[in-house]
């Protein structure tokens, strides 16, 4: 599978890029207008999870620099559209909100159990240790997805790990984004 | 783009900042939404449907049981995404393909043009082959992500493909022997190859090279392209129709070549692969 494809893979799984190098996050809430077909999600205090790396300090940096072209290029070509991109940054917290519409729920990694229930969110893979904190979804399936059924319309999920990233580590990766930025 | 460069991108889209949203998507409902609760004091679904997942379990204990305990480490993302599933840091990704969930009944158009250049959408429905063909996808997946922890990945990409077309061969052999699967699943996933000749261009497939160096050369040629061209928008032109026939017949004539002998059994392919690195857990 090309590169590409990969990483249109990810985008539409929504969730997966932050994971998959070495950032982490604290808290995530996810908002999911079904019938708007719009999606918000909040990221807060993104961390790297070791020793942070130049990739990890770039990116936020290039986050801030506004430096989306590429990722317009790509984002375009596939199926979200990325409406809206902030990052919050300071030594003592790392936040970054994502807005998105998209086509089909799909794009975003909600898949359905049945016609009863159209709407269902599983934890990425690679985002397993971080748990459904709280949402507002109908059930839970024998996997720990949480489904909602056909009458819902907002669909909202919270993921939230126990463990604050390490302020040293936190500390070094602004101070780097920082030196970045200039 | 190198995979750093690629996650980095992929991360950028996720974060990179922009002006503040100008429109925040928050919902309006006209009702509001309920409340959230604990993860753990929502019921459990009654009544679930087998899913793809289940699928997914029962390869990974039936490559184990034949000899590749290190299937127990390959991970599912399961998505209902119109997307050929592929594996990545020993990871399966498929697509909803079971079930009457909306993306589900929208599935075989999705892939008809994301993956076939439209060329499945006048095929007669055939639903079971269709499943098995999308079942047996899943073990071939599978066969990619043991490579990967074998680092045993071939960088022939025909070779890489030929062994996982003969280890989802034997892994749907040995399924259908153990009682995991219905013992129709082997005709409707060899009917639905027969499909996708039928949907190839008149005279292509049988201008296809016998010579597997000549096949491989083919191969080799054309699968970059065909790779380049996949996309998710179907309102992109794919850049080039006759490639992807061309390398979609390969696979389709070599499935039906390991479908007219004997296949060995799944433990024999054991030998085939590089042992597992030293100092991997």
């Amino acid at each position: 599978m090309t590169r590409r494809a990969s990483l249109a893979m990810a985008l539409s799984l929504g969730l997966l890029p932050l994971a998959s190098g070495c950032l982490r996050f604290q808290r995530l809430i996810i908002e999911i207008d079904v019938v708007a077909h719009q999606a918000a999600y909040h990221f807060v205090d993104v961390a790297t999870e070791d020793e942070p790396d130049d990739d990890a300090a770039r990116l936020i940096a290039y986050a801030h620099a506004d430096d989306v072209r590429e990722v317009t290029d790509v984002v375009d070509a596939f199926w979200t559209t990325t409406v809206g991109k902030r990052v919050t940054a300071t030594s003592e917290r790392i936040d970054a909100d994502l807005a998105l519409t998209f086509r089909h729920l799909y794009e975003i990694g909600i898949s359905s159990v049945d016609a009863a229930h159209p709407y269902r969110f599983c934890v990425p893979a690679l985002l397993d240790r971080i748990p459904i904190a709280s949402t507002n979804a109908d059930a839970r399936d024998r996997r720990g997805c949480v489904v909602w059924s056909a009458s819902a319309r907002l669909l909202r999920i919270e993921l939230a790990t126990t463990t604050a990233p390490d302020p040293v580590l936190r500390a070094r990766l602004y101070a780097r984004y920082r030196e970045l930025l200039r | 783009m190198t995979g750093v460069r690629a996650t980095l991108v992929a991360v950028v889209a996720v974060l990179g900042c922009h002006a503040p949203p100008s429109t925040t998507p928050r919902a309006t409902p006209a009702a509001p939404p309920p409340p959230d609760r604990a993860f753990a004091a929502l019921p459990v679904l009654a009544d679930e449907p087998p899913d793809e997942r289940d699928l997914f379990d029962m390869f990974v204990a039936r490559y184990v049981a034949s000899g590749f305990p290190e299937a127990r480490d390959v991970e599912l993302e399961l998505a209902e995404i119109a997307m050929i599933p592929y594996t990545s840091r020993a990871k399966v990704i498929t697509r909803r393909f079971l079930g009457d969930g909306p993306a589900v009944r929208e599935h075989l158009p999705i892939v008809s043009g994301f993956a076939y250049g439209h060329r499945l959408d006048a095929a007669p429905r055939d639903d079971a082959a269709y499943r098995a063909f999308m079942t047996v996808t899943i073990a071939h997946e599978i066969a990619h992500a043991i490579a990967f922890l074998h680092h045993d990945q071939d960088q022939d990409g025909w070779r890489e493909e030929t062994r996982a077309m003969a280890l989802e061969r034997a892994a749907l052999h040995d399924a259908v022997r153990a009682g995991a699967l219905p013992a129709t699943t082997i005709a409707d996933f060899d009917r639905f190859q027969h499909t996708l000749l039928a949907a190839a261009p008149p005279g292509l497939v049988a201008s296809l090279p016998t010579d597997p160096d000549a096949r491989r050369a083919l191969f080799i040629a054309q699968y970059p392209t065909v790779l380049a061209g996949m996309g998710g928008d179907p309102s992109r032109p794919h850049p080039s129709p006759a490639a992807v026939d061309t390398v979609l017949a390969l696979y389709t004539v070599v499935r039906l070549e390991l479908a007219a002998v004997p296949s060995p059994s799944l433990a024999s392919l054991v030998a085939r692969f590089k042992p597992m690195p030293a100092g991997t857990p």
